[in-house]
Protein backbone atom coordinates (compact mmCIF):
# COMPACT_ATOMS: atom_id res chain seq x y z
CA UNK A 1 0.00 0.00 0.00
CA UNK A 2 1.00 3.78 -0.75
CA UNK A 3 -0.76 5.26 1.50
CA UNK A 4 -2.43 7.37 -1.14
CA UNK A 5 -6.28 8.47 -0.26
CA UNK A 6 -8.55 9.15 -2.92
CA UNK A 7 -10.01 12.22 -2.29
CA UNK A 8 -6.23 13.49 -3.23
CA UNK A 9 -7.73 12.35 -6.58
CA UNK A 10 -11.55 14.10 -7.29
CA UNK A 11 -11.88 13.43 -10.88
CA UNK A 12 -10.72 11.14 -13.78
CA UNK A 13 -9.10 14.83 -15.76
CA UNK A 14 -7.12 14.92 -12.35
CA UNK A 15 -5.99 10.83 -12.06
CA UNK A 16 -5.47 10.85 -15.72
CA UNK A 17 -3.09 13.94 -15.23
CA UNK A 18 -0.82 12.64 -11.93
CA UNK A 19 -0.55 9.18 -13.74
CA UNK A 20 0.73 10.53 -16.91
CA UNK A 21 3.33 13.19 -14.83
CA UNK A 22 4.35 9.92 -13.02
CA UNK A 23 3.25 11.41 -9.64
CA UNK A 24 0.95 8.07 -9.31
CA UNK A 25 0.82 4.53 -10.68
CA UNK A 26 -2.70 2.93 -11.48
CA UNK A 27 -1.94 0.12 -9.12
CA UNK A 28 -1.66 2.74 -5.76
CA UNK A 29 -4.50 4.31 -7.15
CA UNK A 30 -6.79 0.73 -7.36
CA UNK A 31 -5.13 0.05 -3.95
CA UNK A 32 -6.39 3.19 -2.60
CA UNK A 33 -10.11 3.36 -4.19
CA UNK A 34 -10.12 -1.06 -2.75
CA UNK A 35 -8.85 0.47 0.67
CA UNK A 36 -12.42 3.30 -0.09
CA UNK A 37 -14.75 0.43 -0.81
CA UNK A 38 -13.45 -1.60 2.47
CA UNK A 39 -13.90 1.62 4.43
CA UNK A 40 -17.54 2.30 3.15
CA UNK A 41 -19.35 -0.74 2.01
CA UNK A 42 -20.66 -1.31 5.50
CA UNK A 43 -22.61 1.64 5.45
CA UNK A 44 -23.27 1.94 1.79
CA UNK A 45 -23.38 -1.39 0.06
CA UNK A 46 -22.55 -0.29 -3.74
CA UNK A 47 -20.91 -3.65 -4.97
CA UNK A 48 -22.33 -6.69 -5.37
CA UNK A 49 -18.83 -8.41 -6.20
CA UNK A 50 -15.36 -6.53 -5.59
CA UNK A 51 -12.86 -7.28 -8.42
CA UNK A 52 -9.71 -6.82 -6.60
CA UNK A 53 -7.43 -9.38 -7.92
CA UNK A 54 -8.34 -8.54 -11.37
CA UNK A 55 -8.38 -4.81 -10.89
CA UNK A 56 -4.86 -5.28 -9.80
CA UNK A 57 -3.77 -7.06 -12.46
CA UNK A 58 -5.77 -4.31 -14.72
CA UNK A 59 -3.85 -1.53 -13.13
CA UNK A 60 -0.42 -3.18 -13.26
CA UNK A 61 -1.48 -3.85 -16.96
CA UNK A 62 -2.25 0.19 -17.52
CA UNK A 63 1.02 0.91 -15.45
CA UNK A 64 3.08 -1.76 -18.13
CA UNK A 65 1.38 0.38 -21.03
CA UNK A 66 2.58 3.62 -19.34
CA UNK A 67 5.83 2.54 -19.18
CA UNK A 68 6.18 1.16 -22.64
CA UNK A 69 4.86 4.87 -23.70
CA UNK A 70 1.36 3.18 -24.43
CA UNK A 71 -1.24 6.07 -23.94
CA UNK A 72 -4.45 4.37 -24.52
CA UNK A 73 -6.69 7.65 -23.48
CA UNK A 74 -7.88 9.23 -20.38
CA UNK A 75 -9.36 6.03 -18.93
CA UNK A 76 -6.37 3.86 -18.91
CA UNK A 77 -6.04 3.11 -14.92
CA UNK A 78 -8.75 4.37 -13.83
CA UNK A 79 -10.96 2.70 -11.31
CA UNK A 80 -14.61 1.93 -13.23
CA UNK A 81 -17.86 0.36 -10.81
CA UNK A 82 -19.62 -1.78 -13.30
CA UNK A 83 -23.92 -1.92 -13.27
CA UNK A 84 -24.06 -5.78 -12.45
CA UNK A 85 -26.44 -5.88 -15.81
CA UNK A 86 -23.44 -5.10 -18.12
CA UNK A 87 -21.75 -8.77 -19.07
CA UNK A 88 -17.85 -8.54 -17.79
CA UNK A 89 -15.99 -11.29 -19.24
CA UNK A 90 -15.46 -13.95 -16.37
CA UNK A 91 -18.17 -12.13 -13.68
CA UNK A 92 -21.68 -13.64 -13.87
CA UNK A 93 -24.46 -10.92 -14.28
CA UNK A 94 -27.02 -11.59 -11.55
CA UNK A 95 -29.07 -8.31 -12.36
CA UNK A 96 -30.21 -8.51 -8.59
CA UNK A 97 -32.53 -11.29 -8.97
CA UNK A 98 -32.80 -14.58 -7.85
CA UNK A 99 -33.82 -15.65 -11.18
CA UNK A 100 -29.84 -15.56 -11.98
CA UNK A 101 -28.51 -16.39 -8.70
CA UNK A 102 -27.24 -19.52 -10.33
CA UNK A 103 -25.68 -17.11 -13.55
CA UNK A 104 -22.44 -19.21 -15.26
CA UNK A 105 -19.72 -15.97 -15.43
CA UNK A 106 -20.16 -13.97 -18.70
CA UNK A 107 -18.00 -15.41 -21.89
CA UNK A 108 -17.36 -11.67 -23.25
CA UNK A 109 -17.43 -8.49 -22.48
CA UNK A 110 -20.32 -6.19 -23.33
CA UNK A 111 -19.32 -4.14 -26.19
CA UNK A 112 -18.96 -1.14 -23.32
CA UNK A 113 -17.21 -2.81 -21.49
CA UNK A 114 -14.99 -4.04 -24.13
CA UNK A 115 -14.13 -0.70 -25.59
CA UNK A 116 -13.77 0.91 -21.55
CA UNK A 117 -11.11 -2.28 -21.12
CA UNK A 118 -9.58 -1.43 -24.74
CA UNK A 119 -9.28 1.67 -23.14
CA UNK A 120 -6.68 0.91 -20.06
CA UNK A 121 -9.66 0.59 -17.80
CA UNK A 122 -9.69 -1.17 -14.53
CA UNK A 123 -12.86 -2.79 -13.26
CA UNK A 124 -12.91 -2.68 -9.89
CA UNK A 125 -16.52 -4.18 -9.26
CA UNK A 126 -20.24 -5.18 -10.26
CA UNK A 127 -22.19 -2.71 -8.72
CA UNK A 128 -25.99 -3.38 -6.97
CA UNK A 129 -28.87 -2.63 -9.28
CA UNK A 130 -32.42 -2.94 -8.80
CA UNK A 131 -33.73 -6.04 -9.95
CA UNK A 132 -33.54 -6.40 -13.89
CA UNK A 133 -32.71 -2.39 -14.03
CA UNK A 134 -36.23 -2.30 -13.30
CA UNK A 135 -37.36 0.35 -10.37
CA UNK A 136 -35.59 3.16 -8.40
CA UNK A 137 -34.51 2.42 -5.10
CA UNK A 138 -31.69 -0.44 -5.23
CA UNK A 139 -31.39 -2.16 -2.33
CA UNK A 140 -29.49 -2.89 -0.26
CA UNK A 141 -27.39 0.24 -1.68
CA UNK A 142 -27.86 3.08 0.28
CA UNK A 143 -27.18 6.86 0.22
CA UNK A 144 -23.61 8.43 1.09
CA UNK A 145 -25.12 11.54 2.17
CA UNK A 146 -27.57 9.86 4.73
CA UNK A 147 -28.06 6.19 4.43
CA UNK A 148 -30.65 5.44 5.63
CA UNK A 149 -31.88 7.20 2.36
CA UNK A 150 -32.13 5.13 -0.75
CA UNK A 151 -29.16 6.28 -3.58
CA UNK A 152 -31.69 5.82 -6.33
CA UNK A 153 -31.98 3.26 -8.85
CA UNK A 154 -31.60 1.35 -10.91
CA UNK A 155 -27.81 2.16 -11.37
CA UNK A 156 -28.16 3.22 -7.66
CA UNK A 157 -24.78 1.12 -6.80
CA UNK A 158 -22.68 2.78 -9.20
CA UNK A 159 -24.00 6.19 -8.01
CA UNK A 160 -23.76 5.51 -4.32
CA UNK A 161 -19.99 4.36 -5.04
CA UNK A 162 -19.14 7.48 -7.02
CA UNK A 163 -20.47 9.84 -4.77
CA UNK A 164 -18.94 7.74 -2.19
CA UNK A 165 -15.83 8.16 -3.20
CA UNK A 166 -15.26 4.13 -4.17
CA UNK A 167 -14.74 4.29 -7.85
CA UNK A 168 -13.84 7.81 -10.25
CA UNK A 169 -16.67 6.40 -12.38
CA UNK A 170 -19.81 3.93 -12.55
CA UNK A 171 -21.53 2.46 -15.68
CA UNK A 172 -25.54 3.21 -15.55
CA UNK A 173 -28.06 2.32 -18.10
CA UNK A 174 -31.58 4.25 -18.08
CA UNK A 175 -35.08 3.64 -19.60
CA UNK A 176 -36.74 5.67 -17.31
CA UNK A 177 -34.06 7.81 -15.51
CA UNK A 178 -32.38 5.09 -14.38
CA UNK A 179 -29.01 7.08 -14.93
CA UNK A 180 -30.30 10.49 -13.99
CA UNK A 181 -32.33 9.69 -10.87
CA UNK A 182 -29.17 7.89 -8.89
CA UNK A 183 -26.98 10.70 -9.96
CA UNK A 184 -30.12 13.10 -8.77
CA UNK A 185 -30.15 11.14 -5.37
CA UNK A 186 -26.29 11.16 -4.98
CA UNK A 187 -25.16 14.97 -5.38
CA UNK A 188 -23.69 12.85 -8.60
CA UNK A 189 -23.70 13.94 -12.24
CA UNK A 190 -25.45 11.47 -14.64
CA UNK A 191 -25.24 11.58 -18.89
CA UNK A 192 -28.00 9.55 -20.71
CA UNK A 193 -26.79 9.63 -23.88
CA UNK A 194 -28.74 10.27 -27.23
CA UNK A 195 -30.65 6.62 -27.97
CA UNK A 196 -27.90 4.98 -30.61
CA UNK A 197 -24.91 6.93 -29.52
CA UNK A 198 -23.63 3.93 -27.34
CA UNK A 199 -23.69 -0.14 -27.80
CA UNK A 200 -25.99 -1.87 -25.54
CA UNK A 201 -24.92 -5.32 -26.60
CA UNK A 202 -23.86 -7.43 -23.81
CA UNK A 203 -26.21 -5.47 -21.27
CA UNK A 204 -29.22 -6.75 -19.83
CA UNK A 205 -32.34 -5.37 -22.03
CA UNK A 206 -35.31 -3.78 -20.29
CA UNK A 207 -37.11 -1.88 -22.84
CA UNK A 208 -35.02 -2.19 -26.24
CA UNK A 209 -36.83 0.62 -28.13
CA UNK A 210 -35.46 2.85 -24.43
CA UNK A 211 -32.72 1.63 -23.08
CA UNK A 212 -29.94 3.58 -23.39
CA UNK A 213 -25.91 3.49 -21.21
CA UNK A 214 -24.29 5.67 -20.19
CA UNK A 215 -21.99 7.30 -17.43
CA UNK A 216 -22.49 8.49 -13.86
CA UNK A 217 -19.09 10.51 -12.71
CA UNK A 218 -18.54 13.35 -10.31
CA UNK A 219 -17.96 16.16 -12.91
CA UNK A 220 -19.30 16.71 -16.00
CA UNK A 221 -15.85 16.54 -18.00
CA UNK A 222 -15.17 13.11 -16.33
CA UNK A 223 -18.62 11.82 -17.45
CA UNK A 224 -18.00 13.34 -21.33
CA UNK A 225 -14.38 11.38 -21.29
CA UNK A 226 -16.17 8.07 -20.16
CA UNK A 227 -19.14 8.46 -22.42
CA UNK A 228 -15.93 8.81 -25.31
CA UNK A 229 -14.72 5.56 -25.28
CA UNK A 230 -18.61 4.05 -24.62
CA UNK A 231 -19.70 5.65 -27.39
CA UNK A 232 -19.93 4.80 -31.30
CA UNK A 233 -21.63 2.35 -33.62
CA UNK A 234 -21.47 -1.34 -32.97
CA UNK A 235 -23.12 -3.45 -35.60
CA UNK A 236 -23.83 -5.89 -33.19
CA UNK A 237 -26.39 -3.45 -31.83
CA UNK A 238 -28.52 -2.49 -34.75
CA UNK A 239 -29.64 0.44 -32.41
CA UNK A 240 -26.67 2.21 -32.50
CA UNK A 241 -26.35 5.00 -35.36
CA UNK A 242 -23.65 5.03 -38.08
CA UNK A 243 -22.64 8.52 -37.55
CA UNK A 244 -18.89 9.59 -36.95
CA UNK A 245 -18.50 9.90 -32.64
CA UNK A 246 -18.23 13.47 -31.85
CA UNK A 247 -16.16 14.46 -29.07
CA UNK A 248 -18.46 14.84 -26.10
CA UNK A 249 -15.45 16.95 -24.16
CA UNK A 250 -15.22 19.60 -27.40
CA UNK A 251 -16.51 22.06 -25.79
CA UNK A 252 -16.15 21.94 -22.29
CA UNK A 253 -14.47 25.18 -21.30
CA UNK A 254 -16.16 27.34 -23.67
CA UNK A 255 -18.55 29.80 -22.03
CA UNK A 256 -22.94 29.88 -22.67
CA UNK A 257 -22.73 33.81 -22.91
CA UNK A 258 -25.63 34.11 -25.34
CA UNK A 259 -26.77 30.41 -25.52
CA UNK A 260 -30.66 30.66 -25.56
CA UNK A 261 -31.78 28.16 -22.40
CA UNK A 262 -35.50 27.14 -22.16
CA UNK A 263 -36.96 26.35 -18.93
CA UNK A 264 -40.07 23.51 -19.29
CA UNK A 265 -42.88 24.42 -16.43
CA UNK A 266 -45.86 23.21 -16.23
CA UNK A 267 -45.75 19.31 -16.15
CA UNK A 268 -42.18 20.04 -14.94
CA UNK A 269 -42.98 22.33 -12.37
CA UNK A 270 -46.35 20.65 -10.68
CA UNK A 271 -45.52 18.92 -7.24
CA UNK A 272 -42.34 19.91 -6.21
CA UNK A 273 -40.59 19.91 -2.69
CA UNK A 274 -40.15 23.24 -2.10
CA UNK A 275 -36.36 23.71 -1.69
CA UNK A 276 -36.44 22.09 -5.54
CA UNK A 277 -38.48 24.48 -7.07
CA UNK A 278 -36.12 27.21 -5.74
CA UNK A 279 -32.70 25.44 -6.26
CA UNK A 280 -33.55 25.07 -9.82
CA UNK A 281 -34.86 29.24 -9.77
CA UNK A 282 -31.47 29.50 -8.69
CA UNK A 283 -29.61 27.88 -11.11
CA UNK A 284 -31.74 29.89 -13.78
CA UNK A 285 -30.08 32.54 -12.45
CA UNK A 286 -26.53 31.49 -12.63
CA UNK A 287 -27.34 31.10 -16.59
CA UNK A 288 -27.88 34.60 -16.69
CA UNK A 289 -25.57 35.26 -14.56
CA UNK A 290 -23.20 33.49 -16.98
CA UNK A 291 -24.76 35.50 -20.19
CA UNK A 292 -26.82 33.30 -21.11
CA UNK A 293 -30.94 33.91 -22.42
CA UNK A 294 -33.41 32.63 -20.24
CA UNK A 295 -36.43 31.73 -21.76
CA UNK A 296 -39.80 29.85 -20.77
CA UNK A 297 -40.82 27.36 -23.22
CA UNK A 298 -43.20 25.68 -22.03
CA UNK A 299 -43.93 21.58 -23.36
CA UNK A 300 -47.38 20.47 -23.93
CA UNK A 301 -46.12 16.95 -24.52
CA UNK A 302 -44.91 15.99 -21.42
CA UNK A 303 -47.36 13.64 -19.77
CA UNK A 304 -48.22 12.41 -23.39
CA UNK A 305 -44.29 11.45 -23.61
CA UNK A 306 -44.63 9.83 -20.46
CA UNK A 307 -47.30 8.19 -21.10
CA UNK A 308 -45.51 6.56 -24.30
CA UNK A 309 -41.99 5.48 -22.75
CA UNK A 310 -44.33 3.75 -19.33
CA UNK A 311 -46.25 1.83 -22.56
CA UNK A 312 -43.02 1.00 -23.80
CA UNK A 313 -41.15 -0.23 -21.60
CA UNK A 314 -44.22 -1.77 -19.81
CA UNK A 315 -44.50 -4.27 -22.84
CA UNK A 316 -41.13 -4.37 -24.07
CA UNK A 317 -39.90 -5.76 -20.25
CA UNK A 318 -42.41 -8.14 -20.02
CA UNK A 319 -41.91 -9.38 -23.28
CA UNK A 320 -38.43 -9.90 -22.25
CA UNK A 321 -39.71 -12.22 -19.20
CA UNK A 322 -42.13 -13.63 -20.91
CA UNK A 323 -40.22 -17.42 -20.29
CA UNK A 324 -39.37 -16.34 -16.82
CA UNK A 325 -43.03 -14.59 -15.86
CA UNK A 326 -44.32 -18.18 -17.16
CA UNK A 327 -42.45 -20.77 -16.15
CA UNK A 328 -40.74 -19.51 -12.44
CA UNK A 329 -42.28 -16.25 -11.71
CA UNK A 330 -41.65 -16.88 -8.31
CA UNK A 331 -38.11 -16.35 -8.95
CA UNK A 332 -39.28 -12.29 -9.38
CA UNK A 333 -39.35 -10.28 -6.63
CA UNK A 334 -42.93 -9.00 -6.29
CA UNK A 335 -42.45 -5.63 -7.32
CA UNK A 336 -41.60 -6.21 -10.64
CA UNK A 337 -43.31 -9.58 -11.08
CA UNK A 338 -46.91 -6.90 -10.71
CA UNK A 339 -44.80 -4.28 -13.45
CA UNK A 340 -44.61 -7.12 -16.11
CA UNK A 341 -47.36 -8.66 -15.53
CA UNK A 342 -49.43 -4.86 -16.50
CA UNK A 343 -47.30 -5.24 -19.67
CA UNK A 344 -48.69 -7.91 -20.70
CA UNK A 345 -52.48 -7.12 -20.25
CA UNK A 346 -52.02 -3.65 -22.85
CA UNK A 347 -53.37 -4.47 -26.22
CA UNK A 348 -50.86 -5.02 -29.41
CA UNK A 349 -52.94 -2.32 -31.18
CA UNK A 350 -51.73 0.26 -27.73
CA UNK A 351 -48.67 -1.15 -28.30
CA UNK A 352 -48.38 -0.23 -31.99
CA UNK A 353 -50.44 2.74 -31.06
CA UNK A 354 -47.89 4.03 -28.99
CA UNK A 355 -44.67 3.63 -30.91
CA UNK A 356 -46.54 5.76 -34.00
CA UNK A 357 -46.93 8.80 -31.30
CA UNK A 358 -43.76 8.50 -30.54
CA UNK A 359 -42.89 10.00 -33.56
CA UNK A 360 -44.90 12.85 -33.01
CA UNK A 361 -43.58 13.21 -29.46
CA UNK A 362 -40.36 13.47 -30.91
CA UNK A 363 -41.19 16.04 -33.50
CA UNK A 364 -42.52 18.13 -31.29
CA UNK A 365 -39.59 18.16 -28.74
CA UNK A 366 -37.43 19.16 -32.01
CA UNK A 367 -40.13 21.84 -33.06
CA UNK A 368 -39.52 23.14 -29.27
CA UNK A 369 -35.95 23.46 -30.04
CA UNK A 370 -36.34 24.90 -33.50
CA UNK A 371 -39.14 27.56 -32.66
CA UNK A 372 -37.48 28.66 -29.62
CA UNK A 373 -33.39 28.33 -31.15
CA UNK A 374 -32.66 27.04 -27.72
CA UNK A 375 -29.68 25.34 -27.16
CA UNK A 376 -30.93 23.38 -23.87
CA UNK A 377 -34.13 23.01 -22.36
CA UNK A 378 -33.94 22.83 -18.15
CA UNK A 379 -36.13 21.17 -15.43
CA UNK A 380 -35.00 19.59 -11.86
CA UNK A 381 -34.66 15.95 -12.83
CA UNK A 382 -36.40 14.93 -9.74
CA UNK A 383 -39.50 16.78 -8.02
CA UNK A 384 -38.31 15.10 -4.25
CA UNK A 385 -34.66 14.38 -3.01
CA UNK A 386 -33.45 11.29 -1.48
CA UNK A 387 -36.52 9.56 0.33
CA UNK A 388 -36.31 6.93 3.12
CA UNK A 389 -35.54 3.31 2.41
CA UNK A 390 -38.88 2.66 3.56
CA UNK A 391 -41.18 5.22 2.22
CA UNK A 392 -43.69 3.72 0.09
CA UNK A 393 -44.90 7.29 -1.09
CA UNK A 394 -43.59 10.68 -1.60
CA UNK A 395 -45.81 12.92 0.46
CA UNK A 396 -46.37 15.79 -1.67
CA UNK A 397 -48.93 17.32 0.47
CA UNK A 398 -51.06 16.19 3.58
CA UNK A 399 -53.76 15.26 1.00
CA UNK A 400 -51.47 13.79 -1.56
CA UNK A 401 -49.61 10.94 -1.96
CA UNK A 402 -47.39 9.84 -4.55
CA UNK A 403 -45.80 6.20 -5.02
CA UNK A 404 -41.69 6.25 -4.93
CA UNK A 405 -41.46 5.14 -8.55
CA UNK A 406 -44.04 7.57 -10.17
CA UNK A 407 -42.41 10.52 -8.40
CA UNK A 408 -38.95 9.42 -9.32
CA UNK A 409 -39.64 8.67 -12.89
CA UNK A 410 -41.98 11.76 -13.33
CA UNK A 411 -40.07 14.00 -14.60
CA UNK A 412 -37.53 11.93 -16.12
CA UNK A 413 -39.31 9.16 -18.44
CA UNK A 414 -40.49 11.92 -21.13
CA UNK A 415 -36.70 12.21 -22.28
CA UNK A 416 -36.74 8.28 -22.96
CA UNK A 417 -39.41 9.04 -25.32
CA UNK A 418 -37.71 11.78 -27.04
CA UNK A 419 -34.54 9.71 -27.12
CA UNK A 420 -32.10 13.38 -27.15
CA UNK A 421 -29.31 13.32 -24.34
CA UNK A 422 -29.54 14.38 -21.02
CA UNK A 423 -27.67 15.66 -18.17
CA UNK A 424 -28.51 15.53 -14.30
CA UNK A 425 -26.15 18.05 -12.38
CA UNK A 426 -26.31 19.06 -8.46
CA UNK A 427 -27.93 22.28 -8.19
CA UNK A 428 -27.80 22.80 -4.45
CA UNK A 429 -28.88 21.15 -1.28
CA UNK A 430 -32.26 20.62 0.90
CA UNK A 431 -32.70 21.25 4.52
CA UNK A 432 -31.85 17.88 5.22
CA UNK A 433 -28.72 18.25 3.64
CA UNK A 434 -29.60 16.32 0.74
CA UNK A 435 -28.90 16.96 -3.12
CA UNK A 436 -31.02 18.40 -5.55
CA UNK A 437 -30.35 18.20 -9.59
CA UNK A 438 -30.61 20.05 -12.31
CA UNK A 439 -31.84 18.23 -15.72
CA UNK A 440 -30.41 19.22 -18.62
CA UNK A 441 -31.82 17.99 -22.07
CA UNK A 442 -30.04 19.04 -25.03
CA UNK A 443 -29.86 18.50 -28.81
CA UNK A 444 -29.94 14.60 -30.66
CA UNK A 445 -26.42 13.48 -30.88
CA UNK A 446 -24.91 16.71 -29.44
CA UNK A 447 -23.69 15.63 -26.50
CA UNK A 448 -20.53 18.07 -27.12
CA UNK A 449 -23.05 21.03 -26.81
CA UNK A 450 -24.78 19.80 -23.84
CA UNK A 451 -21.55 19.43 -21.70
CA UNK A 452 -20.51 22.44 -22.84
CA UNK A 453 -23.51 23.88 -20.75
CA UNK A 454 -23.11 21.23 -18.12
CA UNK A 455 -19.87 22.12 -17.64
CA UNK A 456 -20.34 26.18 -17.51
CA UNK A 457 -23.11 25.54 -14.90
CA UNK A 458 -21.22 23.37 -12.80
CA UNK A 459 -17.89 25.30 -12.32
CA UNK A 460 -20.06 28.50 -11.77
CA UNK A 461 -22.28 26.95 -9.20
CA UNK A 462 -19.78 24.87 -7.61
CA UNK A 463 -21.89 22.40 -5.62
CA UNK A 464 -19.82 19.78 -7.43
CA UNK A 465 -17.22 20.20 -4.89
CA UNK A 466 -19.05 19.25 -1.84
CA UNK A 467 -18.54 15.64 -0.75
CA UNK A 468 -20.63 13.54 1.77
CA UNK A 469 -19.70 13.20 5.29
CA UNK A 470 -18.68 9.47 5.20
CA UNK B 1 -26.78 -10.33 0.31
CA UNK B 2 -29.15 -12.97 0.80
CA UNK B 3 -29.71 -11.18 3.99
CA UNK B 4 -30.50 -8.17 1.98
CA UNK B 5 -32.79 -10.17 -0.19
CA UNK B 6 -34.35 -11.83 2.47
CA UNK B 7 -35.42 -8.58 3.89
CA UNK B 8 -36.43 -7.20 0.40
CA UNK B 9 -38.86 -10.59 0.18
CA UNK B 10 -40.23 -9.56 2.91
CA UNK B 11 -40.54 -5.75 2.33
CA UNK B 12 -42.04 -6.26 -1.04
CA UNK B 13 -44.86 -8.54 0.05
CA UNK B 14 -46.09 -6.05 2.17
CA UNK B 15 -45.84 -3.34 -0.45
CA UNK B 16 -47.06 -5.63 -3.46
CA UNK B 17 -50.61 -5.18 -2.57
CA UNK B 18 -50.74 -1.07 -2.53
CA UNK B 19 -47.75 -1.49 -5.75
CA UNK B 20 -50.52 -3.61 -7.59
CA UNK B 21 -53.13 -0.95 -7.28
CA UNK B 22 -50.39 1.53 -8.11
CA UNK B 23 -49.24 0.08 -11.26
CA UNK B 24 -52.99 -0.87 -12.58
CA UNK B 25 -54.23 2.67 -12.45
CA UNK B 26 -51.06 4.02 -13.55
CA UNK B 27 -51.48 1.94 -16.49
CA UNK B 28 -55.16 2.81 -17.00
CA UNK B 29 -54.43 6.18 -16.97
CA UNK B 30 -50.93 6.44 -19.27
CA UNK B 31 -53.08 3.51 -21.70
CA UNK B 32 -55.90 6.60 -22.02
CA UNK B 33 -53.67 9.12 -22.46
CA UNK B 34 -52.06 7.45 -25.75
CA UNK B 35 -55.29 6.40 -27.04
CA UNK B 36 -56.56 10.10 -27.21
CA UNK B 37 -53.44 11.49 -28.69
CA UNK B 38 -53.45 12.25 -32.49
CA UNK B 39 -51.46 9.73 -34.26
CA UNK B 40 -51.19 8.61 -37.89
CA UNK B 41 -53.91 5.98 -38.45
CA UNK B 42 -52.91 5.62 -41.98
CA UNK B 43 -51.25 1.91 -42.68
CA UNK B 44 -47.37 1.88 -41.99
CA UNK B 45 -44.19 1.97 -44.16
CA UNK B 46 -42.47 -1.39 -44.62
CA UNK B 47 -40.05 -1.78 -43.20
CA UNK B 48 -41.88 -0.49 -39.78
CA UNK B 49 -39.47 -1.07 -36.60
CA UNK B 50 -39.91 -0.41 -33.16
CA UNK B 51 -36.48 1.16 -32.94
CA UNK B 52 -35.06 4.49 -34.53
CA UNK B 53 -32.34 5.61 -35.60
CA UNK B 54 -31.07 9.33 -36.60
CA UNK B 55 -30.93 7.66 -40.27
CA UNK B 56 -33.79 6.50 -40.84
CA UNK B 57 -35.15 10.06 -39.94
CA UNK B 58 -33.07 11.03 -42.65
CA UNK B 59 -34.37 8.75 -45.09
Amino acid sequence: MTGLRTETVPSIAEAARRLRAGDITAVALTEAFLARIAETEPAIHAYVEVLAGTALTDAARADADFAAGIDRGPLQGIPVGVKDIYDLAGVPTRCGSRALDTAAPAQTDSEAVRRLREGGAVFIGKTVTQEFAAGVVSRPARNPWDPTRVPGGSSGGSAASVAAGSCLVGLGSDTGGSIRIPASVTGSVGLKPTYGRASKRGVYPLSWALDTVGPIARTVEDAALTLNVMAGHDPGDPTTVELPVSDATAQIGRDVEGLRIGVARGFFSERLQPEVASAVEMALDVFRGLGAEVIETPWTNAKAARAVAMILNRVESASVHERTLRESADLIGDDLRIRLVAGTTVPGTDYIRTIRAREAIRESMAALFAEHHIAALLTPTLPTTALMADDLVHRVSDELDEPVGMAYTRLTQPFNATGQPVLSVPCGFDDHGLPIGLQIAGKPFNEAELCRIGHAYEREAGWYQRRPPL
Amino acid sequence: MQEHRDEDRGRERAVSAKVMDDVGSNMEEMIAVVRHLEVDESPPRLPFRASWTLEEKRQ
